[in-house]
């Protein structure tokens, strides 16, 4: 029986196209870099750092350089595969997925007083420009990694919705000087949010399955 | 094919696997010849009959040739054949709600030769009960590191948690395993 399952085997396998690591490489880096010229273009588009330029400056980059910190390093946390290409726990996925917003609420809030402003509005276009920007990376991560998780797919793609959000909400924060708790939960966190969620729904494309399977 | 009896180690695995992830089909025989039977004895001990096993070897194999592009060379290929395997059998038992038919491990009563009596002693079986009786977690730990001979950190990342944590976890089974054993006497 082994015999035949091993020939059987060994027919799916020929039989399914599968990139080498060579491939997967080129993907992801073709992928990555159109998104990061996606992202700087609709940034550079909407007028930059020169539409937060009532805010002090000081406060700017510390937002800015505080978000990217957080972006930074929970991206190291779930793209490092580590010693096996289990990749992470889902714990470890689900703990930094949860920790993203409020991460972002509570650096945007710790500068409250020198962001402070009348009459904010609602926070559709940084909304807007935050899911504009989220998207294309979410997608950018996706192609990626696309068939690289035989474990725990749906948790991989919600950290990875969540990283997008995350690295969305740097150049939001950076290009919108307001602060107002309403403004920043729909127009900075809720993006956040709902990448995670299209993150999560993106677990099929994730998951090492092979059609045969 | 290789000779049966010859066990393929893990760095031979690796490099292996580091081949056919650089696209050397070749390098899939020596993958299955390692593997297939190491995960052949996980899934048996977790109960799960022939075509089953054999079904879910095919899968793991199937996913592991879907990632093959993502596998960095370096990586221990083998805790991550056996957590997919895990995986696997885990959807398995969910899609089939077997999990509460699941039969005894006393019920394996077809291993050859030695082992056969060997279990056929009546302090075996009273073991092969008390491991059976383990709570989940502390059972699938010691069978993957002193029945599939993981290492502690292998067995951590398969199972996904601490090394601690499955420390624990065969420390507690021992200690179960120990009482079993101390009342047989």
């Amino acid at each position: 029986m082994n015999n035949h399952a091993r020939e059987q085997l060994m027919a799916a396998v020929s039989a399914v196209y599968s990139p080498t690591r060579r491939e997967v490489q080129t993907r992801g880096r073709l992928s990555f870099s159109a998104a990061v010229v996606w992202m700087c273009g609709v940034f550079l588009s909407v007028g930059a750092f020169a539409h937060s330029a009532s805010r002090p400056t000081l406060v700017t980059a510390a937002i800015t350089l505080g978000l990217c910190v957080l972006a930074a390093t929970t991206t190291a946390v779930v793209l490092a595969r580590g010693a096996t290409p289990i990749g992470r726990s889902q714990s470890t996925l689900a703990l930094t997925t949860a920790l993203i917003p409020f991460a972002v609420l509570g650096w945007l809030a710790f500068w409250q007083p020198a962001a402070a402003h009348a009459d904010v509005p609602a926070g559709w276009r940084c909304g807007g420009l935050a899911l504009l920007m989220g998207v294309a990376l979410l997608a950018a991560m996706t192609v990626a990694n696309r068939r690289s998780d035989a474990i725990h797919p749906r948790s991989l793609g919600a950290a990875f919705g969540a990283i997008a959000g995350a690295w969305a909400a740097v150049f939001a924060a950076a290009w919108c000087p307001l602060f107002d708790l309403p403004h920043t939960l729909f127009g900075h966190v809720v993006p956040v949010l709902l990448l995670t969620v299209a993150g999560a729904l993106t677990a099929r494309l994730l998951a090492a399955r092979s059609p045969i399977c | 094919m290789l000779p049966r009896t010859r066990r393929i180690e893990a760095p031979e695995l690796n490099a292996a696997m580091d081949r056919y992830a650089t696209g050397d089909s070749a390098a899939f025989d020596v993958l299955y010849d390692g593997l297939a039977p190491r995960l052949r004895a996980m899934l048996h001990r977790q109960h799960c009959a022939d075509p089953l096993t054999e079904d879910l070897i095919q899968q793991t194999f199937l996913r592991m040739h879907a990632a093959r592009g993502h596998y960095c060379r370096g990586q221990d290929v083998v805790p991550w054949a056996f957590a997919i395997a895990r995986r696997l059998m885990i959807d398995a038992w969910r899609q089939n709600r077997r999990e509460r038919d699941r039969p005894k491990r006393n019920a394996v009563a077809s291993l050859p030769g030695p082992e056969e009596e060997l279990i056929a002693d009546e302090t075996a079986r009273r073991l092969a009960r008390t491991v059976d009786e383990l709570p989940p977690l502390h059972r699938e730990a010691f069978d993957l590191v002193k029945m599939d001979g993981l290492s502690i950190e292998e067995t951590a990342r398969v199972l996904g948690t601490s090394a601690n944590a499955i420390k624990l976890r065969i420390h507690r089974a021992y200690q179960s395993l120990r009482n079993a054993t101390e009342g047989s006497k």
